[in-house]
């Protein structure tokens, strides 16, 4: 779900950063309010897990590939504002670092995969966590990877139609909507959508058991 | 100590990691210019003159091909270095 350098129209990427802006620096200011002694382990591990999930490519059926992102655990755990930053930070590095998605598409994935899925993940959480905390969790994972998959296809999916040749030779991404919709969203919502969920619930849960340890020594001393 | 326990699933993740590795499947649209060749038989313009406008420090976390499960490796802890790093930076700036 890395969009590559090339793949995006300027239109589209200097838009993406027009927007990104007042986002990235109103996270940034939550981030730096939030981070302290107490919050510094917990929020770097979990990014870090995230950026290693990411290196975790799982085929499916189909001749693709793909993986989870980790964005949901952060924007439960803390706030959404927080998981966005993080994992735009893990996308960075990533396409500093290792090539790993493109630096003028950083934007766009960075919206796709921290702003719109951390968001997802916290408001189906939110909505959900009274009926039933283990669904609310694999909800939250699974919506958030369906909807960050949603953004990158309808970007990537639009470019046809804003830049072409004269002759119609589309000068970016060649294929359209018919087509970016069902192989990107498709995949996410069968395949890892559901391991997006279970790495949620799993994650949550242990970092849960660990605190319920804390609480148990304590009470001894 | 008891709060740094949440690095054992970073542990266990880092350890499995070159299963990562065990696929030649690409993502879909994540792919090199050779595929837009084969599949439509040109290369967009675009794609062709901005896919390589950024040279990366260590391309596709396996710059050693000989041994892409120690590159694989190495790329995961320069990773997870990078990101304490910032995280430890940012709340210095703070205190």
């Amino acid at each position: 779900m890395h969009i590559p350098d090339g793949y995006l129209s300027p239109a589209t990427y200097i838009t993406s950063y027009i927007v990104s802006a007042p986002l990235l620096f109103y996270g940034f200011k939550k981030l730096k309010e939030k981070l302290n002694d107490k919050t510094f382990p917990l929020i770097s591990t979990l990014t870090a897990l995230s950026f290693l999930i990411m290196m975790i490519n799982i085929p499916i059926p189909g001749g693709t590939s793909g993986h989870a992102i980790g964005t949901a655990v952060l924007s439960i755990l803390f706030d959404p504002w927080i998981a966005y930053i993080s994992i735009s930070l893990v996308l960075f590095i990533q396409a500093v670092i290792f090539g790993d998605g493109g630096i003028t598409a950083w934007a766009v994935n960075s919206l796709a995969m921290g702003f719109v899925a951390s968001w997802t993940a916290f408001i189906m959480y939110r909505f959900l966590k009274n009926l039933n905390k283990t669904l609310a969790l694999f909800v939250a994972g699974w919506s958030s990877l369906v909807a960050s998959s949603f953004v990158i296809a309808l970007i990537l999916g639009i470019q046809p139609y804003i830049a072409h040749s004269p002759d119609g030779k589309p000068l970016f991404f060649p294929f359209d909507l018919k087509i970016t919709i069902p192989a990107v969203v498709g995949t996410h919502a069968l395949y890892f959508g559901v391991i997006e969920g279970v790495f949620t619930i799993l994650t949550i849960k242990f970092r849960e058991k660990i605190n319920a340890i804390k609480v148990v020594k304590n009470a001894k001393v | 100590m008891q709060k740094y326990k949440i690095l054992t699933i970073l542990i266990f993740f880092f350890l499995i990691i070159p299963l990562g590795l065990l696929t030649n499947y690409e993502a879909w649209g994540e792919w090199d210019l050779s595929f837009f060749k084969e599949h439509l038989g040109y290369i967009p313009e675009g794609i062709e003159n901005y896919h390589h406008i950024f040279n990366s420090l260590l391309p596709d976390y396996t710059f050693l091909p000989n041994n892409p499960i120690f590159s694989y490796y190495i790329s995961a802890i320069i990773g997870v270095l990078t990101i304490f790093s910032i995280f430890y930076l940012i709340r210095q700036i703070n205190k």
